[in-house]
């Protein structure tokens, strides 16, 4: 398969806008891609720890009044530049499968 | 009063606890109890009950169990105990072809069993390899690696019963069938022999017995008989029996490897060596043993008879009546041929099976030796994983009530 580690590319897509916490990035995967893209929550955390490690992403505990303190999670430099390529390596893969299935859609002016 | 979250917190550290730095445990937990808190808020705002809420979340969420096993799959312990199972799933196959080694060992007689009996302490370390890192690895990933033994178990059993079907010649006792035949034939004449050493036995038990053996006696048989004198009279007489008998010939009609004449072969009568009176013993020595089991080459069980020649027919009675005392006699013999009878009907039979009907034999066996083992394993590994959810679910009930 082209495009790998889908995962990882969508967390770091929805924290290249802003810092989220865990159940705000999981929905927010949710609410971009229209209800279609899931990420469950027993994957969710596992890939963040993963990207953490990495150093793709920063973490921080924020407190909050009345609630459980939230663990809210950023894009560091190294995450970005990770994400370019995850969006270089999409684009090529969108190219590839456009070449092969919709060249003939187009020529036959569908 | 305590809540589905108060649980879902407390059992799922209970999972973690051990497996990952307390650091990483408290974040861990912290972080799951707000994703948590978070999810049953907003099912709240949509007008949810609370406690249905909570139950909600659970079930987004997966088991504490399931929960913790995600969480682990990014430390290193998971990944050190997945090497445990693998290294567990490894030594489990080595064991099932060691135990199949054997289990063909023993349906075939094959002879070299005996000589790889070194292999059992292998096989022991094998299968606390196997207990070790089952356990480990269990302990760490918190995962009972049942599918990956079950498939290790049925990869070792495809590849014994394949070995079995297409790669070994159907033989008994390291006997090709082209040699089957004659093996056969040498076995019979070996049981043959051993018959008729038990024949000599008894006739020489005769012997002794018609022999007068104290003063007593000898007055019961012959009342005439002078005190002073010795016992000519009746070393004839037992030298009748002895002809009558025909000992030596009975002895030399025996296969050469059953029977070790000591001495040279002279026209005399046969007795056993260990009976001669001292003098008279061959190169003035006693030999090692009587009887010498000899199993080294051929799985069946054989005696080896040692005798002399001596001229002297005093002497024949002598030693027969001297050797009285040695352990083997008649009903050794006897039980002896009933072995090697047993022996070549085994062979008999099983040299008429096929292949399959081995294949089937060994893997039936494998199937029986290490399929309870990899059974009681799995339920021990299902024991570890299980009791610390058992005791958190006591302490929950506990703090309910």
């Amino acid at each position: 398969m082209a495009f790998k580690g889908d995962n990882d590319a969508l967390i770091l897509g929805v924290l290249s806008e802003r810092a989220l916490h865990g159940y705000e990035i999981s929905k927010q995967i949710k609410l971009k891609s229209k209800g279609s893209l899931t990420l469950p929550e027993n994957k969710l955390y596992p890939a963040l720890h993963k990207l953490e490690e990495l150093g793709l992403i920063t973490s921080e505990w924020v407190p909050q009044s009345g609630k459980p303190d939230r663990k809210v999670y950023s894009i560091s430099p190294e995450g970005t530049s990770e994400l370019t390529k995850h969006r270089n390596a999409w684009k090529k893969f969108m190219a590839n499968i456009n070449s092969v299935i919709m060249d003939t859609f187009v020529k036959e002016g569908k | 009063m305590a809540r589905y979250a108060d649980w879902y917190a407390v059992e799922l550290d209970s999972y973690l606890k051990g497996r990952i730095s307390d650091v990483q445990r408290f974040e861990a937990v912290r972080e799951v109890t707000s994703h948590f808190a978070e999810h049953v808020e907003e099912l709240v705002e949509r007008g949810m009950d609370p406690i249905e809420a909570e139950k909600a979340a659970i079930k987004v969420f997966g088991t504490p169990r399931t929960a913790a096993v995600n969480l682990l799959q990014g430390n290193c312990h998971p990944k050190l105990g997945g090497f445990f199972t693998s290294v567990a799933t490894i030594a489990m196959v080595v064991l099932m072809l060691m135990m199949t080694f054997f289990a063909f060992c023993s349906f075939m007689e094959y002879w070299p069993f005996r000589n790889f009996r070194y292999l059992m302490p292998v096989a022991a370390t094998t299968a606390t390899i196997y207990v070790i890192c089952l356990l480990v690895g269990t302990y760490l990933t918190r995962t009972v690696p049942a599918k990956k033994l079950l498939l290790g178990w049925l990869a070792g059993a495809t590849v014994c019963a394949g070995s079995f079907v297409v790669g070994q010649d159907v033989h008994f006792a390291g006997i090709k069938p082209r040699e089957f035949d004659r093996a056969l034939s040498n076995w019979k004449e070996i049981r043959e022999g051993t018959l008729k050493l038990a024949q000599i036995s008894s006739d020489a038990a005769k012997i002794v017995d018609k022999y007068p053996h104290t003063s007593d006696e000898m007055h019961t048989y012959y009342p005439a008989a002078d005190n002073n004198r010795s016992m000519p009279t009746y070393d004839q007489k037992a030298l009748d029996l002895v002809k009558l008998n025909q000992l030596s010939l009975k002895a030399l009609a025996i296969k050469h490897d059953l029977v070790d004449v000591v001495g040279p072969e002279t026209s005399g009568y046969l007795v056993p060596e260990e009976g001669l009176p001292y003098g008279d013993r061959v190169n003035g020595y006693y030999p090692a043993s009587r009887f010498v089991a000899s199993d080294e080459k051929e799985p069946i069980a054989r005696t080896r008879f040692v005798l002399a020649y001596t001229k002297d027919p005093k002497i024949v009675v002598q030693a027969w009546q001297n050797s009285g005392y040695v352990m083997y006699g008649t009903s050794e013999f006897t039980s002896m041929a009933s072995r090697q009878n047993d022996f070549i009907n085994r062979a008999v039979e099983m040299s008429k099976r096929n292949r399959a009907q081995i294949a089937g034999l060994v893997v039936g066996a494998l199937a029986l030796y290490s399929l309870p083992f990899v059974v009681i394993s799995l339920v021990v590994c299902w024991a570890i994983t299980s009791l610390p959810s058992a005791m958190v679910r006591t302490t929950f009930r506990r703090r309910l009530a």
